[in-house]
């Protein structure tokens, strides 16, 4: 198939076809430079860092609480700092993987004298929504998960468990991803992030979707979030959220469990009327009689449709400040003073 | 592990660099090859391991009498034969057949009115146990029947069984193609290793790219809903299907057989254009080559040529060799439909080419007219129509879609139609042209194109490889690659 005469040609050949990649990618980091997403283990490695207030735990959704936190110490002058961490298309059993295995180390941590090393630790928030409690569907894509937050040992662990699988490959997708992080190429590879930017800049403009195509997909939306009752409150996504209120308790955080906001064109009056209602009843049925604060904002907050991505789900960058300076205005405003129990200790 | 996802990125690397640092000796080499092997294997399901092993030992040791015995005590060499048959025949029909038989009992029973049932057992099937099967049993056969002696390397023999490039799924390799090349140190060859790159390539371009963009957009959504799709979309299914089923096995082999090649061995060409073919024997010549050889060696020419009441019958031998086919590829009735309409394809074909030759013995005109074009491009157009909708039942989750989609190609009340927009659209189609080159190029007539390609300046080369290699990083669609050969 191919004619190489010696060493020498070979030579040359490999080291043309890795200048035309190097180069095209460099072509493709200056026109559409890859968007860094907040990662679970940059929570991780935050609250290492630091000693904060506020330990926001959540699915991708967290990232939103990233700009909140930030809204939050410049309001207080960092009097009431905020570390989140994301998870990746989280269900509750996976943040109380994360929180028993890779919080609760850097929580519970001691200095030589026996005092917490995070001693200003004083609220935990659960961020959540109803499919959240639904069980894994079967054949759903695997790019979910906690893998994003493990360790070379949690990951071979796993493989010797279960065998190399999708969901476990997830942890060798992002250790390949962030291998060469200048490389655009590599850092978008399985996000397809990079084309839809580069569309963007052929276009000149937001790539908008047709009339239909949108109607379509809000039907989906809507379709989807009224069925979400049929699997919501399973029981073993109950037992882990029992378990991680039950882990607040055990160390006194002042926890809050926060329903995270819609698009409101997905809800429709059934949809509220059935899943969401249920869910967030459900949700206070646990948690309120142990003491832990349930706010709803599924559709609450002045969040428009344009204050979403293209993909229904997740907060653009101005809605997500939209999002803060509302929230910490209203139902979060709490969060600007130091829980009485942490002030007593 | 497949070639198709990350961790292949992980481990070849690995794999090759410590290959070519350790020393250039049989022993090194093999055991480290086996080493890999065997962690390849584990990382899909390490429990399932000691079958790969085991069944490696048994034919190992079966053939080593075979081969000390040859030329005397037949009776005694039958009995090793049928221990290694009853083996590997025996764990190929528990975890891939048990299920598939129990169920067609259960539904004969309850067609005659009885309702006892025989449990069905559902079991994981290990990974390539339909292409390593093969493998060693063609091997036990050969040595049987005095082709070659038997291996007498341990070592060699186990990295036969289980080398990680073709584990998976093939090319199926023959003893006397393979086990020489193990049998002495590989050196490392500039032609073999720029040889290595381009196969590998190529293989991705059609495994990663066009197999898998051609799948998600045209093929499944129709077949996961085809009541709701119109005529023409059941159309661009089956061809798309066409197309999707080709590139993903041809590719995969291609990457099989480049991979193998950084280690410096040869595998078998699995297939070689097959959409040129002009008669369903020359297609099975050029589809899933080493899979049919082993068809045509291991059971048609011994129950064709055998001493059986099946000697001489060569319509019945092909039904049963295509009906074997059918269930190779899946406990299924879809499949044993599929294997039923290629054995009577070929069955007309071999009638109507003894009818056509004793016309030609007649009349010479008919010579000519079987070498005019007219003729050629009958032949192609029945030969690629008849494996077009042979791939119907192939692709169908039952007999009942199967009937469904054949009402479709000419009437669907259905309306839909693939969702596909302007970008997609593109894509397809550079697919589809990429297909028609990749066959075009073996044409005679145009191999001197691909072979100008080859004589460019080295940079330019170089340049067009990285090219390729950041278009498919670019399009080739995230995570959902399947492979539709591993089910078999």
């Amino acid at each position: 198939m191919a004619r190489a005469q010696n060493w020498g040609q070979l030579t040359v050949v490999a080291v043309a076809a890795l200048l035309c990649v190097i180069t095209l990618d460099w072509a493709l980091h200056a026109t559409a430079p890859p968007r860094r997403l907040r990662e679970a283990q940059d929570g991780i490695e935050d609250l290492r860092r630091s000693n904060p207030d506020v330990l926001v735990l959540g699915s991708s959704h967290a990232r939103t609480f990233h700009v909140l936190g930030q809204e939050l110490a410049r309001r207080t002058h960092d009097r009431q700092t905020v570390v989140s961490v994301p998870l990746e298309n989280g269900k509750i059993v996976a943040y109380r993987w994360l929180l028993t295995h890779k919080l609760q180390p850097l929580i519970d941590e001691r200095d030589t004298a026996g005092h917490r090393v995070r001693d200003r630790l004083a609220r935990m928030i659960l961020l959540t929504e109803w499919w959240d409690t639904c069980p894994r569907e079967a054949g759903a894509p695997d790019w979910n998960i906690p893998a994003r937050a493990w360790t070379a040992g949690d990951f071979a662990a796993d493989v010797w468990a279960h065998g190399l699988n999708g969901f476990n490959r997830n942890y060798l997708q992002n250790k390949f991803r962030t291998l060469i992080p200048a490389s655009a190429l590599i850092y978008d590879r399985f996000q397809t992030e990079l084309l839809i930017r580069l569309a963007r800049l052929a276009h000149g403009k937001p790539v908008t979707r047709p009339a239909s195509e949108e109607q379509a997909k809000t039907a989906a939306w809507q379709t989807m979030i009224e069925k979400g009752e049929q699997c919501i409150w399973n029981p073993a996504q109950v037992q882990a959220l029992n378990d991680i209120v039950e882990f607040a308790r055990a160390r006194q955080l002042d926890m809050t469990i926060v329903l995270f906001p819609r698009k409101p064109g997905t809800l429709t009056d059934t949809a509220k009327r059935t899943t969401l209602s249920r869910f967030a009843q459900d949700v206070r049925e646990l948690a309120e009689p142990q003491g832990v604060r349930v706010i709803d904002l599924t559709w609450t907050t002045p969040l428009q449709d344009a204050d979403f991505m293209e993909d229904f789900d997740h907060v653009n960058a101005a809605g997500n400040l939209k999002f803060a300076a509302w929230a910490l205005d209203h139902d979060l405003g709490f969060l600007t003073s130091t829980p009485a129990m942490a002030a007593g200790r | 592990m497949s070639f198709v996802e990350v961790e292949f990125l992980f481990f070849l690397p690995l794999a090759f660099i410590a290959y070519w640092l350790l020393p250039r000796n049989r022993i090194a080499q093999n055991g480290w090859l086996l080493l890999m092997s065997w962690v390849f294997y584990a990382c899909w399901n390490w429990r399932l391991l000691p079958l790969l092993v085991g069944g490696a030992l048994l034919d190992f040791g079966v053939a080593r009498r075979l081969g000390a015995l040859e030329g005397s005590r037949q009776g005694y060499r039958r009995l090793l034969l049928g221990i290694s048959l009853a083996w590997n025949l025996g764990a190929l029909a528990f975890f891939k057949y048990v299920g598939f038989f129990a169920e067609s009992f259960n539904l004969m029973l309850s067609a005659v009115g009885l309702h006892a049932s025989v449990p069905v057992l559902h079991v994981l099937l290990p990974l390539g146990i339909s292409f390593y099967t093969l493998q060693r049993l063609g091997y036990v056969f050969d040595v049987y029947l005095g082709r070659y002696p038997p291996c007498r390397s341990l070592l060699d023999f186990l990295l036969f069984a289980g080398y990680f490039p073709q584990l998976t799924a093939g090319p199926i390799s023959r003893g006397n193609e393979l086990l020489p090349q193990l049998a002495e140190p590989r050196g490392l060859l500039p032609q073999r290793l720029a040889s290595a790159a381009a196969t590998m390539l190529m293989g991705y371009v059609l495994k990663a790219w066009i197999a898998d963009s051609v799948g998600q957009t045209l093929v499944d959504p129709v077949f996961a809903d085809d009541a709701s799709f119109s005529t023409s979309a059941h159309w661009a299914a089956i061809i798309g299907y066409m197309v999707q089923v080709f590139s993903d096995f041809a590719g995969y082999s291609l990457i099989a057989i480049g991979c193998s090649l950084l280690f410096g061995i040869e595998l078998a060409p699995n297939f070689d254009s097959p959409f040129l073919s002009r008669s369903l024997p020359e297609f099975w010549r050029r589809w899933h080559m080493t899979l049919n050889r082993w068809l045509f060696d291991y059971i048609y020419g011994q129950l064709s040529t055998g001493r059986t009441w099946l000697r001489g019958r060569l319509d019945l031998c092909m039904m049963i060799v295509f009906l074997a086919s059918g269930l190779w590829h899946g406990a299924a009735a879809t499949f044993v439909l599929w294997g039923v309409m290629h054995g009577l394809g070929m069955i007309v074909h071999r009638r109507w080419d003894e009818y056509y030759r004793g016309l030609c013995r007649a009349d010479r005109r008919y010579v000519q007219r079987r070498r005019s074009a007219g003729y050629a491009f009958v032949s192609w157009l029945l030969t690629q129509g008849f494996f077009l909708l042979s791939l119907v039942p192939f692709r169908s989750q039952s007999i009942a879609q199967t009937g469904r989609f054949f009402t479709g190609l000419v009437h669907s009340s259905g309306a839909d139609r693939p969702d596909i927009g302007i970008t997609v659209g593109i894509s397809l189609l550079l697919a589809f042209g990429t297909v028609i080159l990749y066959h075009l190029l073996d044409l005679e007539r145009w191999r001197r194109f691909r072979e100008r390609f080859f004589d460019l300046p080295a940079w330019v080369r170089g340049a067009a490889y990285g090219m390729v290699v950041v278009f498919l990083m670019l399009f080739v669609p995230v995570g959902a690659s399947t492979f539709i050969y591993r089910q078999f």
